[in-house]
């Protein structure tokens, strides 16, 4: 069980060497190896390897690579301003990154600083996400797990049953190796057997697996407690000086202030003062440097949250304006559409009502003298002499073509069939029902109409000559008054005939 | 260091209910800004408010809208939301050519620089303090600039103190203490005088000078005691601790450490109970007693882990009061998008409405018009 989430762990850490090996890339490959075996070691060297392959990078799986270990070398050196801001750029290109693994350990790394600062809010919801990014790869899932499980401070126990003592915790860079934190634990409790124990391991692993000079730095400084707690000031100054010693490449002010602060304590305790006011200052120096550091890096990363925040902002803003535009997009569509459909139907209706006009048209023509005749009958049950003269005189009228004439007018008529045009008037609006305009503009249609039916030569003439023919002064009027009458556009009514004619013929041919 | 902060925060404090005062011409925004002033800290979002309130203000005169544009920077940068905090103090500064008062320039651009200083920007709080004291030494102005000069030398020695310039420090706290001095008239300024003896006092320290260290300390205990000022007195003592340390007389360290926190204790400042702590677990270390060692040696830590926890505890509730006001905002915006969506989906609606009523008329109509062509036809 203990060997197998070993392996995981190593996977978690290692699995995107194997990636960029399997990708030939080899050189940027040996670079990596180069750079994370220096880390610990000579962070010089490490950030000159790193900042090489940031700058010959252009994938975002090997540039967060190289920002994550920029961020973890800068964090060694105590450069926490450095280190959070070159997180956030892993974090960055990380998410465009296809590898889950990178992302997660980004993630898992940023938590680690801001819980460092004490920014333990953002701190968990990195580990949500990289909980999140996790989801349905068991593999990673079980990574996460496990990184978690050894991270709480109640598990340092546990860990140690689960044969992880070979094992370095790359995210505990700030309190040591799993073996020198569970013996400073035993410390804090008085064990000084069991303190002991682990401390001796977690030296003698160092060793054995040449960790680099940071974990033995820290494994120092704490060593020195153990000193310091049993009165052996000597050993407890031997240990804060090798602590010195291996730390001098990192010049990692959060770890001198500590160590300087002990060292000027045990110097206190064997009376030497020059020795303790030397280290006291040494303390203080190491001590607002770092506060100065904490509080910029602090500060960075309060500004950054809150400018992703403004993003957020900004970008749910353009989201719903973008849906408002959509919505008054398919409005306007939608408005498009219907007029579209009020003209393409009022057409469909118009042509339709044209055909029936025109059908009407045909049929009427043929049986208005039939009606015209029946009005007659009925409307002059007892007809006076006169009356029926006029009457006889104006059916005379109206198969004549003297309708025709474009001077026609009512007094032209009365004097014509020899009466007064108020008696004219009178009877024509008795006995047609009409007044004279539309009686007169009706039978010069209804020959007009009849003669296009009848001759096949009047559907070649223009509408001004056939308005012309039937007595219109003006090709206007004539379409007016025709539509008027019929119902339907001369042009149209033109144009049906002509269909018809054309239909007829082929029918006829055939 | 934090030890630093809170003393200075004592400084900022006496000079900014100072710079309040001489603007009595409207009593209404007056009282405002010193509400405004009272909430800095405990409520920023109300002392922003209020700033609002006053630029909004009619009777608002150039004098009255540079202190509000400062107060709702100060307030953001309570809030360490530096960048808006600076944005503001610069929309400040763009107002400052229209004032004719030498001195309330000057103050401004005190204060700006101080912010810049408390957010670790060194340049630039430098570049602010050098233009306060450009205009207070060539003014011709009959005011009396001398505390604000001795303020502004005070943030100097600040700056290259926290960056442990000790020498350059000591040179400014030197001038500040010399205007501060002429002006020994206001009671207050003692207040000030202490702090920057006490600061004095640990650069000495720093630089290993042991004796003015402790006439330093010394000067700091006369000066608070004038003024009757508990913590700063307290403050002093145990800089004075720390000498008698350092030379080896530990006992009376001890005795002048269990003085200050008898002190301290009325005053109940965390930081001076920390270093209080501090220097009586080193003593009673040095002189071999473990049992008390360890005792304040937990005390320290706790009273360490209390302040630390009180600190993060303000800086995370910071973060989740942006990512609050981030969604309120989104929700919001959310609100008023709905605004116009609302009329928007029921036209859409309504014209879909319309649409399909359309086609069944049509429809209909067509249908009639199809029999009636069929009648005819036949």
């Amino acid at each position: 069980m203990g060997m197998h989430k070993k392996l995981l762990f190593l996977l978690l850490f290692f699995s995107n060497i194997t990636f960029l090996f399997s990708q030939k890339n080899e050189e940027v490959g040996v670079l990596f190896q180069k750079s994370e075996e220096a880390l610990f070691s000579n962070p010089e060297q490490c950030l000159k390897i790193t900042n090489h392959i940031v700058h010959n990078s252009t994938t975002p799986n090997e540039l967060a690579r190289a920002y994550l270990l920029l961020s973890k070398s800068y964090f060694t050196s105590g450069k926490f301003m450095l280190a959070a801001e070159n997180i956030l750029l892993a974090n960055q290109q990380a998410e465009q990154s296809y590898e889950k693994d990178i992302y997660i350990e980004s993630l898992l790394f940023s938590s680690e600083i801001y819980n460092f600062l004490g920014l333990y809010e953002v701190a968990n919801q990195q580990i949500e996400k990289a909980k999140k990014a996790a989801q349905n790869d068991k593999k990673l899932e079980e990574s996460v797990k496990t990184y978690l499980y050894f991270n709480t401070s109640d598990n340092k126990h546990k860990r140690y049953d689960s044969n992880l003592t070979n094992e370095l915790n790359h995210f505990f860079l700030s309190n040591g190796t799993i073996q020198t934190q569970l013996a400073t634990e035993y410390l804090s409790q008085s064990k000084f057997d069991s303190a002991l124990v682990y401390f001796q391991k977690s030296i003698d692993n160092n060793k054995a697996n040449n960790v680099g000079n940071y974990w033995e730095m820290i494994t120092a400084l704490h060593f020195s407690n153990y000193f310091f707690a049993k009165k052996e000031y000597q050993n407890a100054i031997d240990q804060l000086n090798l602590a010195i010693e291996k730390g001098k490449l990192f010049s990692n002010d959060y770890f001198q202030e500590s160590i300087y602060k002990k060292l000027s304590e045990n110097y206190l305790v064997t009376d030497n003062i020059i020795k303790y006011r030397e280290f006291n200052q040494k303390a203080m120096t190491a001590g607002s440097n770092i506060s100065t550091e904490l509080t910029l890096a602090t500060n960075f990363i309060i500004e950054q949250l809150h400018k992703v925040n403004e993003e957020k902002i900004v970008k749910a803003k353009s989201f719903q304006n973008n849906i408002n535009w959509i919505l008054a997009s398919i409005l306007s569509v939608l408005l498009l559409g219907w007029l579209f459909m009020k003209w393409l139907f009022a057409t469909r209706i118009q042509y339709m009502t044209d055909i029936i006009s025109y059908l009407k048209l045909i049929h009427n023509s043929e049986t208005k003298i039939e009606s015209n005749e029946r009005v007659l009958l009925k409307s002059i049950p007892k007809p006076k002499e006169i009356e029926e003269l006029l009457l006889t005189k104006l059916t005379k009228f109206e198969t004549g073509e003297k309708f025709l004439n474009k001077d026609m007018s009512l007094a032209l008529l009365a004097s014509q069939l020899e009466t007064n045009t108020k008696y004219l008037s009178e009877v024509i609006n008795k006995y047609k029902g009409k007044n004279f305009n539309v009686y007169i503009n009706e039978l010069r249609i209804n020959y007009i109409v009849s003669k296009l039916k009848t001759n096949p030569m009047y559907l070649n003439y223009k509408v001004s000559y056939l308005a012309d023919e039937c007595g219109f002064s003006s090709h206007s009027s004539f379409s007016t008054v025709f539509k008027n009458c019929t119902g339907i556009n001369p042009n149209v009514f033109i144009q049906f005939l002509m269909k018809d004619r054309n239909e007829n013929n082929k029918s006829s041919a055939a | 260091m934090k030890i630093t902060i809170s003393i200075k925060l004592g400084l900022v404090l006496f000079f900014t209910t100072v710079m309040v005062q001489p603007c009595l011409a409207q009593t209404s925004i007056d009282s405002l800004l010193n509400v405004g002033n009272f909430e800095l800290y405990e409520n920023p979002n109300k002392a922003i408010n209020i700033g609002i309130k006053i630029l909004n203000a009619k009777e608002c005169t150039d004098e009255f809208e540079i202190e509000a544009l400062l107060l709702i920077s100060t307030a953001y940068s309570s809030k360490r939301n530096y960048e808006k905090s600076l944005s503001y103090a610069t929309k400040a500064l763009n107002v400052l050519p229209q004032i004719y008062n030498d001195a309330f320039k000057v103050r401004v651009y005190n204060r700006i620089g101080l912010q810049y200083q408390q957010l670790k920007m060194y340049d630039n709080a430098l570049l602010y303090l050098d233009k306060a004291l450009q205009i207070a030494t060539a003014s011709k102005q009959k005011e009396n600039f001398d505390k604000l000069i001795g303020f502004n030398y005070a943030g100097r020695g600040f700056i290259y103190r926290e960056q442990m310039s000790c020498d350059i420090a000591q040179n400014y706290f030197n001038k500040s203490l010399y205007y501060f001095k002429r002006n020994l008239k206001e009671p207050l300024m003692n207040a000030n005088l202490s702090i920057i003896s006490y600061n004095k006092g640990n650069c000495f320290i720093a630089s290993n000078q042991i004796d003015s260290a402790k006439i330093s300390f010394n000067q700091a205990i006369d000066f608070s005691k004038k003024i009757e000022a508990n913590s700063l007195e307290a403050f002093a003592y145990k800089g004075l601790a720390e000498v008698h340390t350092s030379e080896g007389n530990y006992s009376l360290a001890i005795k002048q450490l269990t003085d200050a926190l008898k002190i301290a204790e009325k005053v109940g400042d965390l930081v001076l109970n920390e270093g209080i702590y501090k220097g009586l677990a080193d003593n009673y270390l040095a002189v071999n007693n473990h049992e008390l060692y360890h005792m304040y040696v937990l005390k320290y830590n706790e009273i360490k882990k209390q302040t630390h926890d009180a600190e993060t505890k303000t800086i995370n509730q910071l973060i989740v009061q942006d990512d609050k006001e981030a969604s309120i905002k989104i929700e919001q915006q959310k609100a008023s998008a709905l605004y116009y969506r609302i009329p928007l989906i029921s036209l859409i609606v309504l014209l879909i409405g319309l649409c399909f009523f359309e086609f069944l008329s049509y429809k209909k109509k067509y249908k009639k018009l199809k029999t009636d062509k069929l009648n005819l036809e036949k």
